[in-house]
């Protein structure tokens, strides 16, 4: 690409931002979009990088998370690392992460690892799948359930959230050995900000010697999902901690 | 017992004793190889001395047992240091008919070895040296004996100076057997009066390892070059000499996270010997200890041993060792060489002195899960990228309550650069499969094939496409409408983490399932 069509419009966009903040024309931020996604100064990439960051603007992030992972210079990598922790956990946590643990640049991963430190605990949403998610013959109330286990697990709750949460149970009443046995197979449909979707599964299994009378296997239901969705959110919290 | 003859060079050789005393000695003298049967030849030197009372030596090879040399150089740039203190009665034994008198020992032995990998070749030096040893020949001067036989053995001598080259022929990862050549250069700088020098000596040998496990096995075969010495009767020659060892890694306990078991049995054969004849001695012992490395570049190690027949030379009584080993890793690799000859030179090799692949920077990967070892925080458990290479934990065993799980990051995984699923992923797929029918609120979704940036463009897309149409088209006949799910192939345009490094490409090889825009949740049931 030629330097200068590209630096003139960033020096613009560059003098607008110091001079307080005016709002960028389009056709500028479009022209740091691009200085960034192909200037071959790496001067006018990092400078790029750092106008985008200053605007804070959602239309950069692509093009930001693309320098963190594949900019060969590593003073871009570094200012684009800051302008996606500008733009939030939803835009950068996980490029951000991904950066802090296999960056080749120490100064690259420690300033990634300290972004996600300043993001703070993943923010998380429940949302009731259609119909209540149950199938099968029992009476649960997953999301309620669900909530419970988040707090207890010390996960955060909060919008805008990063996660949102749908979990689904399909429960199976049967006997076994003059048990009664009711298994429940609980699910969590896990979404983030850019709709990546992430399935976890548990299976809980209750039993209880006796007769299946109605009120003992809404008891064993009971207990099974929320043994199911106790573990759900154990598996979750790691999900989170390795993402 | 044979007993001594009239004819014994002793007394033809008479040099201060006596004549008439040569009979009389004749009769008293014998080492623990008493007599020989055979006559005297012309060369016979009784009173030579020149051989070393103990003919066993410490391993060079900065790898290798107590006496036993181990086939594989160490990594190149490896230094070692060491120094051991040996203690050894019963080296040499006077006999006269039923009495029996060590002649030499207990002698306290300081040995300082190093060595030095660069290469392939493994270059080591050994220096012993008798601190001190007890000697006593009252058995000859209580006979009147005087002269060389009877001179003095001093209590301290320098020993020879060994100086060792090892080139390793094959290596025990690719063979069934490591094997490597290695010679063995005495100096004379020993004291030959004082049964601490051989004189000038060479041991050409050949060294196979064979790892197995924990279980590491060493065997030596050589030959020492070597001038006679001859003390009284008995004759130190040229012959085989040979050690056969196992080490074995012992499992941690408390804080030895790294600590082996030793053990030994080294031998010799001297050219013509007659095991009728007590003239020449084989050599045989036994030698068992531990080695434990308090740090990666310090080890401690104890052992013993003993020698296996009638006490005397070759044969000793027995002997205990402990020492110190400190070694490390020299620096300063050039950055255009390749240092472990792994086809990644050291400037881009994150391994440089342990070969490794080339698509893993050079660093080896034990567990196959395609995380290099020292980014893998279980490296001998295969695991995916997400868990840094460890193994999803096992089930929380609930008491009433039996748990499984699933997680669909855990793995699709293909048939290297083709689109087909492993077998083993379907379990997985089936689970996917009808989670996916369990969800309706992910009403459409984009499964998405993802690579790293290792070959082309164009390859990468297109495998990656075809993987995902691999991955959708499982999932329609397991039940999932078709018209929920899009297969898009991304290459390696949408990386999560750097391709610069070999875990950034573990994770950016993936399978992604994305909820498209117009699936917002559905609203019917």
């Amino acid at each position: 690409m030629p330097r200068a069509p590209a630096t003139a419009p960033l020096a613009a966009a560059l003098a607008a931002t110091l001079l307080g903040g005016a709002a960028l024309a389009d056709g500028q931020l479009d022209a740091a979009i691009s200085a960034l996604r192909g200037d071959d100064s790496l001067k006018v990439r990092t400078q790029a990088a750092l106008v985008l960051g200053q605007r804070a603007a959602p239309e950069a992030i692509a093009a930001l998370r693309q320098a963190v992972v594949g900019d060969a210079a590593a003073a871009v990598r570094l200012a684009a690392v800051t302008a996606l922790a500008r733009l939030g956990p939803r835009a950068g946590r996980i490029i951000l992460k991904g950066a802090a643990q296999a960056d080749a640049d120490a100064a690259v991963r420690a300033a990634a690892g300290r972004a996600v430190a300043a993001f703070g605990p993943v923010a998380l949403q429940v949302r009731a799948a259609p119909s209540g998610g149950v199938s099968g013959p029992a009476r649960l109330d997953l999301a309620a359930t669900l909530g419970r286990h988040l707090a207890e697990a010390g996960l955060l709750v909060a919008e805008p959230a990063e996660l949102i949460l749908t979990p689904t149970a399909a429960v199976e009443v049967g006997r076994a050995d003059g048990k009664a046995v009711v298994a429940v197979k609980a699910s969590l449909s896990v979404v983030d900000a850019d709709g990546r979707v992430d399935l976890l599964e548990r299976t809980a299994r209750a039993s209880l010697p006796g007769p299946a009378a109605e009120p003992r296997l809404a008891q064993l239901a009971t207990r099974a999902a929320d043994a199911a969705l106790h573990g759900l959110c154990e598996d979750l919290a790691a999900r989170i901690a390795g993402r | 017992m044979a007993t001594l003859r009239s004819h014994l060079p002793l007394a033809a050789a008479g040099r201060s004793a006596p004549a008439g005393v040569a009979a009389v000695l004749a009769l008293a003298m014998a080492l623990a190889v008493t007599v020989a049967a055979t006559p005297a030849r012309a060369a016979d030197d009784p009173t030579r001395r020149g051989f070393d009372a103990d003919p066993t030596r410490f391993a060079l090879s900065l790898d290798g047992g107590f006496s036993a040399e181990t086939a594989a150089a160490a990594d190149p740039g490896t230094w070692r240091a060491g120094a051991l203190l040996e203690l050894a009665d019963g080296l040499m034994v006077l006999k006269q008919g039923t009495a029996r008198d060590d002649l030499l020992g207990p002698r306290l032995a300081l040995h300082l070895l190093g060595g030095w990998s660069f290469g392939r070749l493994e270059l080591s030096a050994h220096l012993p040296v008798a601190l001190w040893q007890q000697s006593d020949l009252s058995l000859l001067t209580s006979q009147g004996v005087t002269g060389p036989l009877a001179d003095p053995i001093a209590a301290t001598a320098l020993g020879d100076l060994r100086l060792g080259a090892k080139l390793p022929l094959l290596d025990a990862a690719a063979w069934p057997v490591g094997l490597a050549v290695l010679g063995d250069l005495r100096l004379p700088t020993g004291d030959p009066k004082a049964f601490a020098s051989d004189g000038f000596a060479f041991v050409p040998s050949l060294v196979a390892t064979r790892p197995m496990g924990r279980l590491r096995l060493d065997g030596q075969l050589g030959y020492a070059f070597r001038g006679a010495g001859q003390y009284a009767q008995l004759v130190v020659r040229d012959g085989i000499t040979w050690v056969a060892g196992a080490s074995y890694d012992l499992p941690p306990a408390g804080r030895l996270t790294r600590w082996k078991a030793i053990g030994e049995l080294a031998g010799g054969l001297p050219r013509g010997f007659d095991a009728g004849s007590d003239r020449t001695r084989s050599v045989l012992g036994l030698r068992a200890g531990l080695r434990a490395f308090l740090t990666p570049a310090l080890s401690v190690e104890l052992g013993g041993g003993a020698g296996l027949g009638e006490t005397g030379y070759g044969h000793e009584r027995w002997r205990v060792f402990l020492g110190l080993r400190f070694g490390g890793q020299a620096v300063q690799l050039r950055p255009d060489e390749d240092a472990d000859h792994d086809g990644v030179p050291n400037a881009q090799d994150q391994c440089p002195t342990t070969p490794g692949r080339p698509e893993l920077d050079g660093c080896p990967d034990s567990d196959g899960d395609e995380i290099p070892d020292p980014q893998d925080k279980c490296p001998d458990e295969p695991g995916p990228a997400e868990r840094e290479g460890c193994p999803a934990p096992e089930g929380e065993p609930l008491v009433e309550i039996e748990t499984e799980r699933l997680s669909l990051k855990d793995a699709i995984h293909f048939d290297t650069n083709r689109d087909t699923i492993k077998r083993a992923s379907f379990p997985v797929l089936d689970q996917v499969a009808r989670l996916l029918v369990a969800h309706p609120e992910l009403e459409h979704l984009r499964v998405e094939g993802h690579t790293d940036s290792q070959g082309s463009a164009a390859y990468n897309k297109d495998l990656s496409a075809r993987r995902a149409a691999s991955v959708v088209r499982y999932l329609v006949g397991k039940g999932v409408a078709a018209g929920r799910l899009a297969a898009v192939g991304y290459g390696f345009e949408r990386p999560v983490a750097t391709n610069a490094t070999a875990i950034g490409r573990a994770k950016n090889r993936r399978v992604e399932f994305t909820r498209l825009a117009a699936g917002a949740p559905a609203r019917s049931p």
